[in-house]
């Protein structure tokens, strides 16, 4: 038979151990990660009695959390796309803000640049306009430096914060270590009862470590908390953690990657099979946009740069030379990776502009003289095989060729930029207003005597000469100027055209019957120099081509130059300078929304998440306040059992005592 | 359902949150008066305002390329307004000389006053422009296109002419040269000769008593070769006053555009504004009023 005293006890305990978990609860209402705890009761062991089982009052099974593990790993999934999207999002629209603002971004110094040539053609010889050309190709080039220098600021920034992310992971590693050997110390010490204020502490850490990457957990037996990153990389097992560090890239050492500390000497590098957190978004970034944007911009400085020289090389300056190029281009940069074991090497140059695409290429040897060209923006891959030719060049790729050199050995390979530099390596060469190349080499005349008299009689008329390379030019060096004159029977009886003489000997058939209302010629071998001749001619009318001595007052080269600015010659000729420049302000524009929206709609569902962490896990002051009054009830009540029970023994003592 | 305390305050706190950056993001574009405040805020319209701005850059320089065209299109017009003069009084004295009622004497004060009109053309087909350049030199703006050595005259220049751009497509002709204006006139007996010889010639002959029915007719034939340059050079001005009207109108649309493409719209910022400051002000309050709620309140 079961002392009624003993169950009053019982319940005095249960309800004091109630009453003292919700004073924990309520104690903890404002503690972070804090999950709301319960004790568990459960009847004691029955005695038996005549009459069948008889109850012996209550006793505490254990004491929980009100924990929900689906939602906890919800909330930490979440938290760790918010804050890849975050930063990254951030990062973006520091460079997007640098790019579009009208004072320091790139579009207005391009269209000074250009305008100023247009200026140079209103008044090629005016010094004060030639001088502003070149001001603004001073500023033009300054403002791609700055550009430039942004983004690798934000290179090193992102450097900076890789070592800060990773640092923070291996501490957080550390701790999540520890605290696992304290759960299955606790676990083991009292029976497998959980350690509940210990459990919170590490889901708290888990919580901070995702907001840093993206991590995937799995629970042993013993309590203790396993933590994965990556492709399944071991961050912590069991009492035990590994560390992450940064190391430079081998194929580029100015680029800092994230490397697992396997054990071995290289490690593991990591960087691609990270996602999510900070240290995701910093990463993504780096890749998918500031890698882009910067090879971007270095195409636009490759553009200008390229057609602007070729340009100016056609025309001739004050001095009456050929023009000199107008800016610095570095050749393109290629670099053998650190861990090359064989000698080859490879140079790459420029060949159409047109073709090159804002990316970064991997040269791979893989034997037999046979090596894989990888454009790393889309991973397209195309096959080399030199035959053992060496120095082997290659047929143009992307705009340019490769000069490959023998000496790899399998698996070696070398990185090629053919435009991330070129935005820092763009450089002012011209110094002299007089060397801007405003004039045209070549210019037509109908024949005249020494004093300027005209000499034809017919009323056949030639347009000035357009050339497209510099080929025996200027004619001075070749026999001297080209003469023109019409004969009926040039081209046989009966066949008229026009004799070439001077320094070139041929004939350009022109029937003025057919031909009066204009018909072009080109003269391959002299500069590609195309002209016009109409009307009708007569027997003996000359015309001549000379040299453009003096002729400080052409503007034809400066009209082409300042038209370079809308002949879209980038990016397969879909782009000009400023078309080049507007998708990149727009693609990082675009790139910085579609995270800030998914960033905003991640912290959205974050915060659905929360709620339904806090529903489960949460304090609610109300609810504690009834369980106050409920405990203490239930407190009084069990006293009020001891009380009947000394009542009980009163009577019987009072009975017994006659 | 349940809900915890913290997470009451913290949702009221998000709340008041969320909407105090709602109203200082709308304020800052009310401060900016821009629309589009960094490019993410619409990555197609930050590109068409650089776009947009690009057009317009490039049309205000075809604009001042027409400035600097109109004025030496202009410069030719009024000079050859001078030439023209020169030839009708030249014309004139001509036809005064070969009248018989004067005599030697009359003739030679004649050709000494064609004499000094010659020199004016010469000096006129020598003109330079706002530079100091040559007007009708082509090509070589620095060589003085027109010389004499006793009765002989030279075009030193070229057949070059300069066109400029007034238009994306458009390339309209600078002045013209002098070989066009003063060389390349026909004359009455055949061939071609320059204005300056055949002023020379008619005060040769005058003052030699000779005939000069000749030159009367090759002053009419330089007279009409003037006037055919003049009005090919108002022709070009013309069409560049055309495109100045039609570059001013594709301005004032373009920065229509631009307007609508950047530009702040008040009413509906100031409204959103309004609202903005609305939702705070109910977030503050609710927050107030639910943290009131709790049921310790009532268990004194």
């Amino acid at each position: 038979m079961p002392s009624i005293l003993s169950i009053g006890v019982s319940g005095l305990n249960s309800s004091k151990r109630a009453l003292t978990t919700t004073g924990h609860n309520i104690a903890n209402v404002n503690t972070d990660g804090y999950s709301r705890q319960r004790v568990i009761d459960g009847t004691r062991e029955p005695e038996r009695s005549g009459a069948g089982w008889q109850g012996t009052g209550v006793r505490a099974t254990s004491i929980e959390r009100a924990y929900n593990a689906f939602v906890v790993s919800q909330v930490r999934s979440t938290n760790s796309s918010v804050s890849e999207l975050t930063t990254y999002s951030s990062y973006a629209n520091a460079i997007d803000d640098v790019y579009a603002d009208p004072a320091v971004g790139l579009a207005p110094v391009v269209q000074d640049f250009f305008n100023a040539a247009q200026g140079v053609a209103d008044d090629p010889s005016s010094v004060a306009s030639r001088q502003l050309m070149l001001s603004n190709a001073q500023t033009m080039v300054d403002r791609f430096h700055y550009l430039d220098a942004r983004n690798q600021d934000m290179r090193h920034q992102i450097d900076r914060d890789m070592d800060n992310t990773i640092d923070s992971i291996n501490s957080l590693a550390e701790n999540i270590a520890q605290i696992n050997a304290a759960i299955i110390d606790a676990r083991a010490g009292s029976n497998n009862r959980p350690p509940n204020d210990l459990l919170d502490q590490r889901d708290q850490m888990l919580d901070t470590l995702s907001q840093q990457v993206d991590i995937t957990t799995f629970e042993q037996d013993d309590g203790a908390m396993n933590v994965f990153i990556g492709n399944g990389q071991t961050l912590v097992i069991g009492n035990d953690s590994r560390s992450l560090e940064t190391r430079a890239n081998a194929l580029d050492p100015s680029r800092k990657e994230v490397v697992y500390a396997d054990g071995s000497a290289a490690g593991q590098v990591i960087s691609g099979a990270l996602s999510g957190g900070e240290l995701g978004g910093m990463l993504r970034f780096r890749g998918e946009l500031l890698d882009t944007s910067q090879n971007q911009l270095g195409l636009i400085a490759t553009g200008i740069a390229e057609r602007v020289n070729q340009q100016q090389n056609l025309g001739l300056d004050l001095n009456g030379v050929f023009g000199a190029n107008f800016f610095t281009q570095a050749a393109i940069p290629t670099r053998n990776a650190t861990t090359n074991t064989g000698t080859g090497s490879v140079t790459a140059s420029l060949t159409d502009v047109n073709d090159v695409v804002p990316s970064d290429y991997q040269l791979r040897y893989d034997g037999a003289f046979q090596y894989s060209l990888i454009r790393l923006s889309d991973n397209t891959t195309t096959t080399i095989n030199t035959g053992g030719g060496s120095p082997y060049v290659t047929a143009p790729i992307d705009g340019f060729t490769l000069s490959i050199s023998n000496g790899a050995v399998v698996g070696d390979s070398m990185l090629i930029q053919p435009t991330r530099q070129a935005a820092d390596h763009i450089g002012l060469l011209l110094n002299d207003t007089r060397q801007i190349a405003a004039a045209a080499p070549l210019r037509a005349a109908e024949a005249t005597d020494a004093n300027g008299n005209p000499l034809n009689s017919g009323n056949a008329a030639i347009t000035q000469p357009a050339t497209n390379s510099t080929a025996n030019l200027p004619l001075a060096g070749v026999g001297g100027d080209i003469m023109l004159t019409f004969d009926p029977n040039a081209g046989g009886a009966g066949v008229p055209g026009f004799n070439v003489s001077g320094g070139l000997s041929t004939t350009l058939l022109y029937d003025p019957a057919s031909d009066a209302a204009g018909k072009t010629f080109t003269l391959a071998s002299r500069g590609g120099a195309e002209f016009q001749l109409s009307g009708t001619p007569a027997t003996g009318d000359s015309f001549v081509i000379a040299d453009n001595s003096a002729g400080n007052g052409d503007n034809r080269n400066a009209l082409s130059l300042a038209g370079l600015q809308g002949v879209k010659g980038l990016l397969g000729g879909t782009a000009s300078f400023q078309d080049g420049y507007s998708q990149l302000v727009s693609d990082v524009g675009t790139k910085a929304r579609h995270a800030e929206i998914n960033a905003e709609s991640q912290r959205g569902l974050l915060r659905q998440a929360q709620a339904q962490r806090e529903e489960v896990s949460g304090v609610n002051l109300d609810e504690e306040a009834a369980n106050l009054l409920k405990y203490q009830q239930a407190y009084q009540a069990s006293a009020q059992v001891i009380s009947a029970a000394q009542t009980l023994f009163d009577t019987l003592i009072a009975a017994t005592r006659r | 359902m349940r809900i915890s305390t913290a997470f009451i305050f913290q949702r009221g706190a998000n709340a008041i949150q969320d909407k105090s950056a709602q109203l200082s993001r709308s304020q800052e574009y009310i401060a900016a008066g821009k629309k589009v405040l960094s490019p993410s805020d619409n990555p197609a319209a930050a590109a068409r305002i650089l776009d947009l701005n690009g057009f317009i850059d490039t049309a205000e320089q075809y604009q001042r390329n027409i400035g600097t065209l109109k004025s030496r299109l202009e410069l030719q017009e009024s000079t050859l307004d001078g030439v023209a003069n020169v030839l009708q009084r030249t014309h004139e004295l001509a036809v005064q000389g070969n009248n018989d009622t004067i005599g030697p004497e009359g003739r030679a004060a004649i050709a000494d006053e064609i004499d000094v009109l010659n020199d004016q053309l010469l000096s006129l087909a020598n003109t330079r422009d706002a530079n100091d350049e040559y007007l009708f030199s082509g090509f070589q703006r620095d060589a003085q296109p027109f010389t004499r050595a006793g009765a002989t005259f030279t075009y030193n220049g070229d057949h070059g002419q300069r066109e400029l751009q007034i238009a994306a497509d458009r390339r309209v002709a600078d002045a013209s040269n002098g070989f066009d204006a003063f060389m390349k006139i026909p004359a009455s007996g055949g061939g071609f000769q320059d204005a300056f010889t055949t002023l020379q010639k008619l005060s040769d002959d005058l003052r030699a008593d000779n005939t000069v029915s000749t030159s009367i007719d090759d002053i009419q034939l330089a007279l009409d070769n003037t006037l055919r340059v003049r009005t090919k050079g108002g022709a070009g001005l013309n069409t560049v006053i055309g495109q100045q009207d039609v570059n001013e109108g594709f301005l004032v649309s373009m920065k229509a555009r631009l307007s609508e493409a950047e530009d702040l719209d008040y009413a509906n910022a100031l409204t959103q504004y309004q609202q903005d400051l609305l939702a705070l002000q109910a977030a503050q309050q609710s927050f107030v009023k639910i943290q009131n709620l709790s049921l310790f309140n009532y268990l004194q």
